[in-house]
């Protein structure tokens, strides 16, 4: 590290790097069984120019798309058609953005 | 931000915004014994460890993923609403015989406020008063962040730390072939990972369960996304 900002513990543990990948998690997102039509998660100003990211955390019956619109991204999904209605389940993500 | 406290990474990544509470690690999920193989009726049988997970709500799950030239894989849960225990399934293939070794579970809290050590060091508090991080409880920090497919043979992933724990996407996958107008037989898949070598990450669907349900349809129902997803990789080391 040339400059900047990192965290050590009493031990001299490094626990916070700025050589590290990053992210702040700012959402988690239960997309209900039934959530069949397109519908987006939109980041703010805040997020300008970032990425958002998404951890899968329980599977579901749910495609989803990052993408950025107006310079903000964007989290779009849909339930997938093709599932019995037995089957369905819903999706939770973790979303974060760097 | 207009005001606040936001930290950036060497690269302009996010790394700390006051807004937002920084998971935290709260301890390492304590395993019980390997359990004997079970489920031996699909191409894939498989073994439970039962892990007691220290903390409570919502809690983040990172595991390490043992290094094993061996074709044994590993389903781990990377969540836990409530409670205080997960089971972990190691998979091989039926009639192969291998061991494997039992993989390290770090916990961190999406839900509440970190401790608040006091005394010294750093504490970052939200608008409305709230700790989203203090420094005697360890920050989750990304070492990397990998975009994966499911599946995957061997993909590398060097630049990881020694000692590398991983927040992995879940899915699962069931098939079922009619055998009649109201029966169908039922195969049962998960989404497992294993680590080939130190600098590689594999992932598949292995096919686990088979049994006879009614339904009478031929169908593939496949319940997560196979591409397009992150794995974040924390630096293990850290938080031993």
């Amino acid at each position: 590290m040339a400059h900047g900002f990192n965290l050590y513990n009493t031990a001299g543990t490094l626990i916070m790097n700025i050589g590290d990948a990053g992210g702040v998690f700012v959402e988690r997102l239960v997309i209900a069984v039934g959530s069949t039509s397109t519908k987006t998660y939109n980041a703010d100003a805040r997020f300008s120019g970032r990425v958002l990211r998404v951890i899968q955390i329980g599977a579901g019956s749910h495609d989803y798309t990052l993408t950025t619109s107006g310079g903000y991204p964007h989290l779009t999904w849909t339930a997938r058609a093709t599932h019995p209605t037995d089957y369905r389940r819903a999706t939770t993500l973790f979303v974060f953005a760097t | 931000m207009s005001y606040g406290f936001l930290v950036e990474t060497d690269a302009g990544k996010l790394l700390v915004v006051d807004d937002y509470l920084i998971p935290w690690f709260v301890g390492k999920g304590t395993a019980g014994s390997q359990g004997a193989f079970f489920d031996s009726g699909g191409d894939h049988e498989r073994s439970i460890v039962a892990f007691s997970i220290p903390g409570s709500g919502q809690r983040m799950l990172a595991w390490t993923i043992p290094v094993d030239s061996n074709a044994v894989w590993y389903q781990l849960p990377s969540n836990l609403d409530s409670g205080s225990s997960i089971n972990m399934f190691c998979y091989r293939a039926v009639g192969s015989g291998l061991s494997y070794t039992t993989p390290e579970c770090y916990v961190f809290d999406m839900d509440t406020a970190p401790t608040a050590s006091g005394g010294y060091g750093m504490q970052v508090f939200k608008a409305d008063g709230s700790l989203i991080m203090d420094s005697g409880s360890p920050p989750f920090s990304a070492h990397s962040i990998i975009t994966h497919t499911i599946p995957t043979t061997g993909a590398t992933t060097s630049g990881l730390p020694a000692k590398p724990g991983f927040v992995v996407p879940q899915l699962d996958k069931d098939v079922l072939t009619s055998t009649g107008a109201l029966t169908s037989d039922l195969e049962a898949y998960a989404g497992v990972y294993r680590r080939p070598t130190s600098t590689t990450l594999s992932s598949d669907q292995k096919w686990y369960h088979f049994e006879g349900v009614d339904s009478g349809t031929t169908v593939t129902v496949q319940r997560g996304v196979l591409s397009g997803q992150s794995i974040a990789v924390i630096n293990a080391a850290n938080y031993d």
